[in-house]
C-alpha cells in the first residue's frame, strides 16, 4: 500500500489563481532543456523503465522468429514472451520486469476503456488473437518448407546471398513484420497518444491536483502526471542507445522509423518537432502550464501519426517495384511492413476528434483489399493497382504526396 | 500498484467536475435522510429477506442431509437458488459486520477449487473459517456440491447415499450451508439489535470514512468490479490470454449466471433510484443527491444518462445465453460487448459522479506503468 508525500505548495495554488485571471503579465519564459533531462532536488526525475522494457521484449520477439527462422519457430515461445510467463527472454531484467506486452495490447484508457475512437473489448481480443495467430503463422513457415503461392514456408532472397531469410504466410505476409509494425501500433502508439497523452488520464482530478501542489508518487521522485508524460516519451525513444561502442547509436522502433522519415527533404523537421514538444511539454507540466502542456499534445499526436503513414506509402511503393523479382516474393517483405503501418494507423488520434485519423473500418478495408488476391499477396498482377489506391488514400489524408514518400531524398 | 489516495480538499474544490455543475459549497442536500432510507428501506429489508432465505437453505440441508432422497435435493437446489438469488441484492452493501467478516470474500468466490474441496471432503475437514479457505464453501462450493459432484442427479444423489464418503459429503454440505446462514444472522443482528443502523445514519459527514463515502464506494466498486469485471469480464476472457468459461458464476448449475447478473444489475439500479425493496416507492437517493445539485453532462442530467446506460447494459446483457459458459462458447464478442455496455456507467460513475459529489474513490484499479 502506497501513501503519498504531500508538499503543499501554496505557490501553486497562488499560481493557478493568478491564471485563472488575466493580467497583461507576460507568463515567465518556459524553460525547456536541449535534453530531455528533467531533476529534482538534483536527482532525475524522469523514468521510463516499463516502456523500455516493452520495447525490448518487441525486439526479442522478433529476433526469436529471424533466428529460428530455419530450424523451427516455437509458437509457445512466443505466446510466453508476449505475456511475459515463465521467464522466456535471455535477458534476465526482462524476466523480472513485471511488463508485458499482451496487456498493454489495444488497452488504452480513450480508445479501450472509455471506448472513444471506435474502440470496444471485441476489437481488443480480435487484434491480441491476431498477434497470436502471427506466432502460429511463423511457426507454420519455419517447418522446413519453402514459400510458395498457398504455402506458408521460407522464402530466401538471392540477391542478399541468401542472408535474407524471410517467413511468409501462406497469404505471403511476413508474420515477424505483422507482429512488429502491428505492435508498434496496437501496443506503443495507442499507449502514447490514447493513454500518457490523454487529457483523460493526465486531467484524473486526482492526477491534475497533485501535480498541481507537487504532491510525489509515494517513493518516487516524479508526479504522476510527469510521469504520464515520461511513459507517453519511453515508448518512441525508451530503448534508444546512444552511448554504444563503437559509437553507432541505436534506435527502435518509432524513434528509429522517426529517424528515417525526417532523412527525406519532404519530412526533415518532424524529428525535431516530436522531441521538442515532449520537452516543451515535459517543462510545461512541471511549471503547471497546462495550456502549453496541451499544444504539445496536440503537436504530438499529429506529428507521430504521420510516421506510419509515410512509412505505409513509402513501403507500398518499394513493394510494387520489386514484383518482378522472384515471382514477386521479393516484394512480401516491404508490403508486410506496410500492413503492419496501416494497422498503426487505425491507433493514431487525430486532435480534438477522440478518432483516429482513418477508422477501424477504413484501415481493415485497406488491409483486406491488399490480401485480396487468390492466396493474398501472391496475386501479384492485381498488387500494383492496390499499392497505388492505398498510397493515394493515405497521402490525401496527410497532405502529402505519393512521391514525397516513396523517395527517400 | 495500490494507492490511498488522500483528500486535499482544497484541490477536490478547484479541480471537480470542469466547472460544469453547481459547486458543492451550497450543498445542504439531506445526507442523514438519504442515509435512512439506504438503512431502513434497502439495506436492511435486503439483509432480512436474505436471512429468511439462507435459514430455508439451512434447513432445506438438514432436511436432505438426514433423508437424502432425490425430492429433498431437488428442494435443497431450490433453496439454494433462491438464497443465491438473495445473494445478488445484498452483495454491494459490505459495510458494517459484512465488511469485518468478509462477506463477499467468504460467500462468492468462484471459480471453487473442486480439489481443495473433494481434499476437504475424503478427510472430513470442515473448518471453514480460514483465509486460505474463500474459494472452497458458500455458493460456490454449494454450486458444486449441488450441481458438479456428478454427471447427472442420480450420481449425484449417491455420493449422499452409497458412497463410501456419504457421511463426509453431507457434512460437509451442512458445514458451508450453516456458515453462510451464521453470516447472515450476524448480519441482520448487527444492523438491527446491534446498534450499526444508528450508527451508519449519525455519521452522516463527507469525509473518507464517513457512510455516504463507504457506501457510494461500494456501489460503485460492486458494479465495475463484480458486475463487470467477475461476473463478465473474467470468464470472457477480458483479462487474460483466454478465455475462461468455467469462471462463470453458478458454473455447474450452468443455466443461471444471466440470470443472477441481471439481478445484480437491478439491484444496482434500484439502489441508485432509492426504490424501497420490494415496492415502488422511492426515496433520497444518488439519483436525488445529483439531481439536487444539479449535475449536468454534454447537456443532460447525468441521472438521465446513467439511467439510459442501465438500460444499455440490460439490453446487451438481455442478448445473452442463460448459460454464460455457453455464450461465451459460442459467441464471446457478444460477452464482450456486454462487458463494454456494463462499463459505460463505470465511466459515468467514476469520472462524473464521484466528483460531483465530492465523494473519494478508496478501492484501487491497477494501472500499473
Amino acid at each position: 500500500m502506497q501513501y503519498r508525500n504531500i508538499f503543499l505548495a501554496s505557490m501553486a495554488v497562488l499560481a493557478l489563481t493568478a491564471t485563472s485571471c488575466s493580467t497583461d503579465d507576460a507568463p515567465a519564459e518556459l524553460a525547456v532543456p536541449t535534453a530531455y533531462s528533467f531533476n529534482r532536488n538534483a536527482t532525475t526525475s524522469v523514468d521510463f523503465s516499463g516502456q523500455k522494457s516493452r520495447l525490448l521484449m518487441l525486439d526479442a520477439m522478433g529476433e526469436y522468429i529471424k533466428v529460428n527462422a530455419t530450424i523451427g519457430v516455437n509458437d509457445t515461445k512466443l505466446v510466453a514472451m508476449y505475456s511475459n510467463t515463465g521467464s522466456p527472454f535471455s535477458a534476465s531484467d526482462l524476466n523480472a520486469s513485471g511488463k508485458q506486452l499482451f496487456d498493454k495490447t489495444a488497452s488504452s484508457t480513450d480508445y479501450f476503456s472509455l471506448n472513444l475512437g471506435g474502440g470496444s473489448s471485441v476489437e481488443q481480443q480480435a487484434v491480441r488473437n491476431l498477434f497470436s495467430a502471427t506466432f502460429v503463422d511463423a511457426k507454420n513457415a519455419s517447418q522446413g518448407a519453402t514459400a510458395a503461392a498457398g504455402v506458408a514456408g521460407l522464402y530466401l532472397d538471392v540477391s542478399t546471398s541468401g542472408t535474407s531469410k524471410r517467413l511468409f504466410a501462406a497469404n505471403g505476409l511476413e508474420p515477424q513484420q505483422v507482429l512488429l509494425k502491428g505492435m508498434m501500433g496496437a501496443c506503443f502508439m495507442d499507449q502514447i497518444v490514447n493513454n500518457y497523452l490523454s487529457v483523460n488520464k493526465l486531467d484524473a482530478v486526482t492526477t491534475k491536483a497533485d501535480n498541481t501542489n507537487k504532491v510525489l508518487v509515494s517513493g518516487k521522485n516524479y508526479t504522476e502526471m510527469e510521469h504520464n508524460w515520461d511513459e507517453a516519451y519511453g515508448y518512441i525513444y525508451g530503448a534508444d542507445d546512444l552511448t554504444t561502442t563503437p559509437s553507432t547509436p541505436v534506435y527502435k522502433f518509432w524513434s528509429s522509423y522517426i529517424n528515417q522519415v525526417n532523412a527525406d527533404v519532404d519530412f526533415n523537421t518532424v524529428s525535431a518537432d516530436i522531441n521538442l514538444a515532449f520537452r516543451k511539454g515535459r517543462a510545461a507540466i512541471t511549471a503547471n502550464d497546462y495550456a502549453t502542456r496541451d499544444a504539445q499534445i496536440n503537436i504530438i499526436k499529429t506529428k507521430i501519426a504521420l510516421i506510419p503513414a509515410v512509412r505505409a506509402v513509402f513501403y507500398l511503393q518499394e513493394g510494387k517495384g520489386k514484383l518482378t523479382v522472384d515471382g514477386g516474393a521479393k516484394a512480401f517483405h516491404a508490403l508486410s511492413e506496410a500492413y503492419g503501418f496501416i494497422m498503426s494507423l487505425r491507433y493514431t488520434n487525430k486532435p480534438g476528434t477522440n478518432n483516429p485519423y482513418f477508422s477501424k473500418s477504413e484501415v481493415d478495408t485497406m488491409l483486406a483489399s491488399l490480401t485480396s488476391g487468390t492466396n493474398g499477396l501472391w496475386d501479384i498482377n492485381t498488387l500494383p493497382a492496390k499499392c497505388d489506391a492505398i498510397s493515394i488514400q493515405i497521402a490525401t489524408k496527410f497532405g502529402f504526396t505519393v512521391t514525397q514518400a516513396a523517395t527517400v531524398n | 500498484m495500490k494507492k490511498v489516495i488522500l483528500f486535499l480538499g482544497i484541490a477536490a474544490m478547484l479541480f471537480a467536475c470542469s466547472g460544469e455543475s453547481s459547486s458543492s459549497n451550497t450543498d445542504t442536500f439531506d445526507r442523514k435522510g438519504m442515509l435512512e432510507n439506504w438503512a431502513d428501506n434497502i439495506i436492511i429489508p435486503s439483509f432480512q429477506n436474505y436471512q429468511s432465505k439462507t435459514s430455508a437453505l439451512a434447513t432445506a440441508s438438514a432436511t436432505f442431509t438426514t433423508t437424502p432422497t432425490e425430492a429433498n435435493l431437488t428442494a435443497l437446489r431450490a433453496s439454494w437458488l433462491e438464497a443465491y438469488k438473495a445473494y445478488q441484492k445484498v452483495a454491494a452493501f459490505e459495510v458494517g459486520k459484512a465488511h469485518d467478516l468478509m462477506f463477499r470474500y467468504y460467500n462468492n468466490s468462484f471459480p471453487v477449487s473442486v480439489s481443495d474441496i473433494n481434499a476437504n471432503i475424503a478427510a472430513g475437514d470442515n473448518q471453514l473459517d480460514l483465509l486460505t479457505k474463500f474459494d472452497e464453501q458458500g455458493f460456490p462450493a454449494l454450486d458444486y456440491l449441488l450441481f458438479g459432484v456428478g454427471n447427472d442427479t442420480a450420481s449425484i444423489l449417491a455420493k449422499y447415499t452409497t458412497d463410501t464418503n456419504a457421511a463426509k459429503y453431507k457434512s460437509y454440505l451442512m458445514a458451508v450451508s450453516t456458515r453462510i446462514k451464521s453470516f447472515s444472522d450476524l448480519i441482520v443482528a448487527d444492523w438491527t439489535t446491534g446498534g450499526y443502523r444508528t450508527a451508519y445514519v449519525l455519521n452522516n459527514g463527507t469525509g473518507v470514512s464517513s457512510s455516504t463515502n463507504k457506501t457510494i464506494n461500494l456501489f460503485v466498486q460492486y458494479y465495475e468490479y463484480y458486475l463487470r469485471s467477475v461476473k463478465i469480464g473474467f470468464p470472457a476472457g477480458k483479462f487474460s490470454a483466454t478465455t475462461r468459461p468455467s469462471d462463470v458464476e453458478a458454473y455447474y448449475k450452468n443455466d443461471i449466471s444471466k440470470e443472477l447478473l441481471e439481478i445484480g444489475l437491478q439491484s444496482s439500479k434500484d439502489f441508485f433510484n432509492g426504490k424501497h425493496f420490494n415496492s415502488t416507492t422511492t426515496g433520497l437517493s444518488l439519483k436525488a443527491y445529483l439531481d439536487y445539485l444539479n449535475v449536468v453532462r454534454s447537456g443532460e442530467s447525468l441521472s438521465t444518462t446513467i439511467l439510459s446506460k442501465y438500460a444499455e447494459a440490460s439490453t446487451s446483457i438481455g442478448v445473452l445465453n442463460a448459460s454464460f459458459s455457453q455464450q461465451i462458447q459460442t459467441d464471446n464478442t457478444k460477452m464482450l460487448a456486454a462487458f463494454d455496455a456494463l462499463q459505460k456507467n463505470v465511466v459515468c460513475f467514476k469520472i462524473d459522479m464521484i466528483p460531483a459529489l465530492n465523494v473519494v474513490i478508496d478501492y484501487q484499479d491497477n494501472d500499473g506503468d
